[in-house]
């Protein structure tokens, strides 16, 4: 972080990641996130833990990422998270049919649970092992067109496309601020403009880092 | 797919084994049906994997067949023994498949090795067994859309400290029933083990109950005045669990109030006195997840002992824990760094219950018994579906 001042950056965008156990959401928020982390804590990551700042069109844009492994069986836990969510990510594994049967309840809690601008990403993780898969490229594809979602095959354990999957996500939700359709007063909105911009907002869900960034996602080696 | 694990498992149980102040009862016991309403309120104790449950298996045309068996049958023995009792015969014995059908109809396909199944449902959810090839068909049961009608003539005879009580009571002994190993199991991956999390699946279990009987009987409250009423009682309730140190339910009560068939009501929620709203306002930033829940996190380490902490997040910490690091680094060598933060966030449980709860029943209480019973085994909806069409129904959209 040391050469990256906390504050440098002129977005927060919130994103969830959602779908059934053991697809690997967590190891996908991990691979994405590790870079950060590679030179000083090779080894183990604590649980605070989640961020990372990217850059779009030449913007520097913190992303602050929910992550709702172990908890799938407290599906209404993982509802509560998606209350000013800019970006979901919908994770299924292409080697089990049945996680990705299960997308249509998960969609239907993301698109009733967010506003209708959130960006919602399909995600077809474990790539890797195409030799074990059930579900075709081109099913979910259709899948993801059909319900107007982005979508990607990745592999959280060789790090393909996960990158580009998060980035992606960014890069829809901030062309949506661009051409106006995303209404970043609207209190769900899930984007914060940079904090010294943006006093705590109403409602008090969204006003997440305003202060004390040292302590947030440190690694704990 | 992780061969390795299973010997870690057997080191991280021998470590655990001397963590562990868990009293295993003796006696083996019949543990009842976890949805079925219970006739005397004998205390709940640990499951264990030789206790007998009783369930009922489902064909496609809802009869079905009641078995007896112990909690660690697999799917497997289930399915073959259900098979015979249910008059199933197929040409090819592989094909029958037994599934959870959840109230919304969604599917839940077991695999055979999977044990201790009954205590693993969702809330309204029931076995089946059909053809893999019928799946499909199967449709939810009537029943499992839950109660029409609420309680709120019964909740409004309850005191809001004494509800607290009986519940916290209640969770505290499913609460002191887990075994801590049941929680590696469930991160590590539960089928790996051969071993039952019944303990903790009804601890689970109970989060979601106490969740969804908040939303239930708000939504099935149709005069506007008892409405305000029953949601002024159920912050008052959240309040009382908080100073009873009992996070899960604290947690559970304000999440069911958060929930968008009840946060929706702008009706109801703008008649309740401002002192009330400002606590709820309060209680929900303690439940804020940014920043990891820090809010919550640093109240957990100024509270003492016994504490029932908030589950969802232990486990949350464990499986990211778990899934975000090489179990083994270069040459075999174990992540020490890793089983250390895995034994931290497993010594916050210990530390949890570490002391004892001793609550002073609340002075002048009345109907305690019949609390008690109440809170035991609540009668809930737990389709979204339904809950949002029953919160339109008493507030319709403004257009």
């Amino acid at each position: 972080m040391a050469n990256q001042g906390p504050y440098n950056y002129s977005y927060i965008f919130k994103y969830i990641i959602i779908g059934d156990m053991g697809v690997g959401k967590s190891c996908l928020l991990h691979q994405f996130t590790e870079k950060k982390f590679m030179a000083d804590c090779p080894h183990t990551i604590g649980v605070e833990f989640g961020t990372r700042i990217i850059e779009v069109n030449g913007q520097k844009i913190k992303l602050q990422i929910w992550d709702t492994a172990g908890q799938e069986r407290f599906r209404a836990v993982t509802r509560s998270y998606y209350r000013g969510a800019a970006g979901a990510l919908m994770v299924y594994d292409i080697t089990r049919r049945a996680t990705y049967n299960h997308l249509s309840g998960w969609l239907t809690d993301a698109r009733s649970l967010t506003n209708p601008n959130t960006v919602i990403f399909l995600i077809g993780n474990k790539g890797d092992l195409d030799g074990q898969r059930e579900v075709t490229y081109d099913e979910a594809k259709r899948f993801a067109d059909e319900n107007d979602l982005l979508f990607l095959e990745t592999s959280a354990k060789t790090g393909d496309h996960v990158e580009d999957a998060f980035i992606e996500t960014a890069r829809k939700i901030y062309q949506n601020i661009q051409d106006g359709s995303l209404d970043l007063n609207a209190a769900e909105s899930g984007v914060q403009p940079k904090p010294s911009a943006n006093p705590r907002s109403a409602n008090g869900t969204v006003g997440l880092d305003g202060t004390g960034q040292s302590g947030d996602s440190k690694c704990q080696c | 797919v992780y061969p390795q694990l299973k010997d870690e498992m057997k080191s991280l149980e021998t470590i655990m084994e001397n963590d562990s102040n868990s009293k295993e009862p003796k006696e083996p016991r019949k543990s009842k049906l976890p949805w079925k309403q219970r006739n005397s309120i004998d205390k709940p104790k640990m499951i264990r994997a030789s206790d007998e449950v009783i369930f009922k298996v489902y064909c496609a045309d809802h009869t079905y067949t009641t078995m007896k068996m112990r909690v660690d049958t697999p799917a497997s023995r289930i399915i073959r023994l259900a098979a015979d009792k249910l008059g199933l015969r197929t040409d090819q014995p592989d094909d029958l498949k037994l599934c959870e059908v959840k109230s919304t109809g969604e599917r839940l396909l077991f695999k055979e090795s999977d044990l201790s199944i009954s205590f693993g449902l969702s809330l309204n959810g029931r076995l089946f067994l059909a053809p893999g090839d019928h799946l499909d068909a199967l449709v939810p049961l009537p029943e499992q859309e839950g109660p029409q009608r609420g309680t709120w003539q019964k909740l409004e005879m309850f005191g809001s400290k004494e509800l607290a009580y009986a519940i916290t009571m209640h969770d505290y002994d499913l609460f002191m029933a887990i075994n801590p190993h049941e929680l590696l199991y469930q991160v590590f991956g539960r089928y790996k083990y051969g071993k039952i999390t019944s303990n903790l699946d009804t601890f689970m279990r109970r989060f979601n109950e106490i969740q969804y009987w908040i939303v239930t009987e708000i939504c099935l409250t149709p005069s506007p005045g008892k409405r305000v009423q029953l949601l002024r009682k159920f912050i008052k309730l959240a309040s009382y669990c908080k100073e009873y140190r009992n996070l899960n339910s604290f947690f559970a009560i304000v999440m069911g109030l958060s929930n968008i068939a009840v946060s929706r009501l702008s009706l109801t929620w703008e008649r309740l006195p401002s002192k009330i709203k400002r606590m709820f306002s309060e209680f929900e930033t303690l439940m804020d997840p940014s920043r990891n829940h820090r809010v919550y996190r640093s109240t957990l380490t100024k509270l003492t002992p016994p504490i029932i902490l908030f589950m969802p997040l232990l486990l949350k910490d464990l499986t990211f824990t778990h899934e975000g690091n090489k179990t083994y680094l270069i040459e075999g060598l174990v992540n020490f760094e890793k089983m250390r933060m895995l034994s931290h966030t497993m010594r916050t449980l210990k530390i949890c219950r570490s002391q004892t709860l001793q609550l002073q029943v609340p002075q002048g209480a009345k109907n305690l018994s019949e609390i008690q019973e109440y809170v035991r085994e609540m009668n809930v909806i737990d389709n979204q579906r339904i809950l949002n069409q029953l919160s339109n129904k008493l507030e319709p959209r403004q257009t």
